[in-house]
């Protein structure tokens, strides 16, 4: 009696003890898997990282074109050029007109 | 048997212990070496430079924009086919007429002696080379071609304001400085700060994360913007051209100011330079007149130094002069009147119309030496304005008490006195807005990202009396109205001015055949809101300002009045 007792006390303690190791192997499992994948992530971030360094310098790079295209089409140079093309000239005679002097009026 | 193995333990023994000696050599004598080789292959670090600061217009337009550039460089040990051919296609892409053959040819030159360099590893082919030409270039494929971007500058108005605006160049290290013009004066506010990033690469040259790095942000530099407004600019800058064509001169310059705030407006000189090709001109061609170049500003000093009398009480514009009915003899020398016509007791108004020098010089002899140094030193003459623009010059005025009888009657009439343009309108200026003087600037305000600050609002000083300038300012406006210019003027509109024909002194004597001419005025007389100097060098068309510099101002004025919204008051 006192024999069969042990066994079941010694076999209990030697269950705890597996479900120690194997919680602790799976852990550490676990854990290395995590660093594991860690470091190949980082590895990729740092090929996408550059990528999109790289994109963001493209990005820039057409932004300065397109606003160095904006701001010359808009310079006075270029306005005043485009309104002789398009018909625009000088206005040669300005009349100033006193307020009060009716110059039109409705019938 | 046995001894064999002996032998055999020996030499493994002996190995092993090279192999020790081996690994220590690596690890002790040449670790600390290897370790540097081996970071250096890793480490990365690179300069981040700060982008330089826009130029704006008041309206929010661009006077100048920092732009990408490139340049195009070659490593002549990795090209593949002949330089000649190289140099044939690319040559086109890098002159600035690619119709031009001569040019291209001298291009064709240059390049294939650069590619033919062997011994060499990097050679530059072209530098500040557009996104366009880059692309172009790119598409030819050409193997050991390659390029670097810059940053560059662009200017949408071309040569426009380009003696206001500066340049940017390279200082002994080939760092981006300004020179000249706002460039100059504001480059510390327009550079910023250089960043810093340091940190692990991998064989691909991308970032190692896990290596950690170190990053200090680059500061950009904060744009400028400016009271130059573009309008008024090209206006000014067309009439000029115009105007020294027409009437023969070397050159010339133009400034428009608002007198109540001292908001430069517009300011010209010619001749000019292209600041996006500054290298291909002479280095005379940076300086701005208006503010570098003195002359003797003859009759348009005038006014100053009758409101100066007027001021200090000793003449009132009905006082009558009682020297003025002949030439008039001081210390041996004759002063006479432009036109050797003498009319007794004039006026001190009629002496200003008739740009009496005799008249001129009763005043003078009535202020006294000293009182006219102090009133010269009030008007800003002899001292810097403080505009913000690089390269201000300020000619000094003769010392205080060594002024002799002739000296005082020749300043009164603007000989033997030596100021810069941006001081004549500045002292002009504190007659048209009522005896205060202001400080001419061009920037107004500066920002950065999501701020923003007001710049340039000093505080004006009164330095002649409100009664003063405004008999002053009637003065000039009968000046312009029934002086030698009136065949010029704009019939409605009430101007105050005043003509300066001026000798130009030449190794301490005067030029025979040269005069600077000049012409200074303000409108409206209610509330003027521009003053306008015109100067032209040496013009050979007429002897007198009244028949070139003159017609030129009016001629701007007539464009300047209905933009700046001035109406006809007669």
């Amino acid at each position: 009696m006192t024999r069969t007792k042990f066994n079941n006390k010694s076999k209990k303690e030697f269950g705890l003890k597996n479900i120690r190791v194997y919680l602790l192997s799976g852990v550490c499992g676990v854990l290395a898997v995590a660093s594991i994948f860690m470091t190949i992530e980082s590895a990729t971030s740092g090929s996408e990282m550059a990528s999109l360094q790289s994109k963001e310098t493209m990005l820039n790079a057409q932004q300065q074109e397109l606003q160095e295209n904006l701001v010359q089409n808009l310079s006075v140079n270029s306005l005043q050029e485009k309104s002789s093309e398009l018909g625009f000239t000088k206005v040669t005679n300005l009349v100033y007109v006193s307020e009060g002097v009716t110059v039109a009026r409705l019938p | 048997m046995h001894g064999k193995i002996q032998i055999l333990l020996v030499v493994f023994a002996l190995l092993f212990i090279g192999l020790i000696v081996r690994l220590a050599y690596w690890q002790v004598v040449m670790g600390s070496s290897l370790s540097q080789k081996a970071q250096s292959q890793y480490n990365s670090s690179t300069v981040t430079s700060a982008p330089r600061g826009n130029i704006l217009a008041p309206d929010g337009s661009f006077w100048t924009l920092r732009s990408n550039v490139w340049q195009v460089t070659a490593n002549p040990k990795l090209i593949t086919d002949q330089p000649l051919d190289i140099a044939k296609k690319i040559s086109p892409f890098l002159v600035d007429d690619s119709t031009n053959i001569a040019s291209v040819s001298a291009e064709t030159l240059k390049l294939t002696n650069l590619l033919s360099k062997n011994n060499v590893s990097w050679v530059s082919l072209g530098q500040r080379i557009s996104d366009n030409v880059k692309k172009n270039i790119a598409a030819l494929s050409i193997s050991g071609i390659s390029f670097s971007q810059t940053e560059g500058r662009f200017y949408p108005e071309a040569s426009s304001a380009a003696q206001l605006l500066g340049f940017v160049g390279k200082d002994e290290n080939g760092q981006n400085v300004g020179y000249f013009g706002l460039e100059g004066y504001y480059n510390l506010t327009l550079s910023g700060k250089s960043g810093f990033v340091g940190q692990e690469k991998d064989a691909k040259g991308s970032p190692i994360l896990l290596g950690g790095t170190k990053e200090v942000n680059a500061i950009g530099g904060v744009d400028l913007t400016t009271s130059i407004d573009k309008r008024i600019q090209l206006l000014i800058e067309k009439n000029l051209e115009e105007g020294i064509a027409k009437y023969g001169a070397k050159g010339g310059n133009i400034t428009v100011m608002d007198p109540y705030t001292g908001k430069i407006l517009a300011m010209a000189g010619s001749p000019s330079f292209d600041p996006s090709k500054y290298w291909e001109y002479d280095n005379t061609v940076y300086r701005n007149p208006t503010i570098s170049d003195s002359f003797e500003p003859g009759s348009i000093l005038k006014p100053i130094i009758m409101a100066s009398g007027i001021d200090l009480g000793v003449v009132t514009p009905e006082t009558t002069c009682d020297i003025c009915g002949s030439a008039l003899n001081v210390d041996g020398y004759t002063i006479k009147t432009w036109n050797n016509e003498y009319k007794a007791n004039s006026t001190m108004d009629q002496v200003i119309i008739d740009s009496d020098n005799v008249g001129m010089s009763f005043v003078g002899q009535k202020i006294g030496a000293n009182n006219m140094y102090d009133y010269l030193q009030k008007f800003g003459i002899g001292q810097l304005t403080g505009i913000d623009l690089q390269g201000e010059s300020a000619p000094i005025l003769r010392k205080k008490g060594t002024w002799s009888n002739v000296d005082l009657d020749t300043a009164s009439f603007g000989q033997g006195v030596a100021v810069t343009g941006i001081q004549m309108v500045r002292a002009i200026s504190a007659i048209a807005n009522g005896g205060y003087l202001v400080t001419p600037h061009v920037v107004t305000s500066i920002q950065g990202d999501g701020w923003q600050q007001d710049v340039g609002n000093q505080e004006p000083q009164r330095i002649i009396s409100q009664k003063a300038a405004d008999e002053t300012a009637q003065m000039m406006v009968d000046a312009a109205n029934l002086g030698e210019a009136k065949w010029t003027k704009i019939p409605g509109f009430t101007v105050a001015a005043k003509t300066g024909t001026a000798q130009i002194p030449v190794a301490g004597h005067y030029d025979e055949t040269n005069t600077n001419h000049s012409f200074i005025g303000f409108a409206p007389i209610s509330h003027p809101k521009f003053v306008m100097l015109v100067t032209l060098d040496s013009p050979i068309s007429s002897k007198w300002a009244s028949e070139t510099a003159a017609p030129l101002w009016y001629s701007i004025a007539r464009d300047l009045f209905p933009y700046l919204g001035v109406q006809p008051d007669q």
